[in-house]
């Protein structure tokens, strides 16, 4: 029997730390090679948000036993529907530009 | 005159700590509502990534997962480099889904276990989903036995042994 190609997906676990609207920071405990391009999908109050990333960075973090920090950047391949987390990073960007904000001491 | 957040905001404590790129899962975080969040403005000089602001923001819905600030008239300009967007620190724990696909040889295949040869080595009790092209193009899930590397043709490849995965139709009573 030939070998016969298919393709592998992995589903691996990730922990959303913060998020802007060109990418976000994701935990897993798999390290991840630069310029890997995967699909994010998050659960968020039972909606799910869904979108292309590009892995831009990968570290380990000091302390841990195996567990990276990723740095995510959102691909564009396709237009940004309501259920893609660049669309709701959009809107949250938007809503919040309107409202004052309160700057917390400590932080420079 | 500064007017304390925590005051103004009922945050359960009053130790704040965020730092633009090294961002540590350990650092101490004011207990936020579910409506609030952290919103981090940081910007890359040519020495050092800075952090030049954070701010509290309140979300005009009642999502728990974030909002965005919009930046302060001042900083806008100094936005240089890489980060450009102004980022916020999610406070509620959101979990999510990486798929990560990678093409794979198919070298042995049974009722139970398929064989399949990569570049990549994998974990063993990773889940997944095998995809095999037309004509027998399906879709099974898949959870990693094992991982072992050889070498082909001079090149490093990983045999993973993957175990299929039959999802169980529940019993109707």
């Amino acid at each position: 029997m030939a070998d016969q190609l298919a393709v592998l997906t992995r589903d691996l676990p990730v922990r959303l730390l913060n998020c802007s609207a060109s990418g976000c920071l994701v935990e897993t405990s798999v390290r991840l090679e630069v310029s890997t391009v995967a699909s994010l999908t998050l659960n968020v109050d039972g909606r799910h948000f869904t979108d292309d990333v590009l892995v831009a960075w990968c570290k380990a973090i000091a302390g841990s036993d195996a567990r990276y920090h990723v740095g995510l950047r959102f691909v564009w391949t396709a237009a940004a529907t309501p259920n893609t987390l660049r669309m709701m990073a959009h809107q949250l960007v938007a809503a919040v530009s309107g409202s004052g904000t309160d700057q917390v001491p400590g932080a420079y | 005159m500064w007017v304390s957040p925590h005051a103004a905001r009922d945050v359960k404590t009053s130790f704040v700590a965020v730092f633009g790129d090294n961002f540590q899962p350990f650092q101490t975080f004011p207990v936020l509502r579910r409506c609030d969040v952290l919103v981090n403005h940081t910007c890359t000089t040519p020495r050092r990534k800075c952090t030049v602001g954070t701010f509290l923001a309140r979300l005009p819905s009642q999502s728990g997962v974030a909002a965005f600030g919009g930046l302060p008239g001042p900083l806008k300009d100094n936005m240089l480099g890489r980060r450009s967007h102004p980022r916020c620190v999610i406070p509620a724990s959101v979990e999510g889904v990486l798929c990560v696909s990678r093409d794979v040889l198919v070298r042995d295949r049974d009722r139970e276990h398929v064989t399949v040869v990569s570049r990549e080595p994998g974990v063993p009790g990773e889940r997944g989903q095998l995809t095999l092209p037309a004509p027998d193009a399906e879709s099974v899930a898949v959870r990693l036995s094992s991982s072992r590397p050889i070498v082909i043709d001079g090149a490093v490849r990983h045999v993973l042994q993957l175990k299929l995965v039959v999802e169980r139709v529940p019993d109707v009573a």
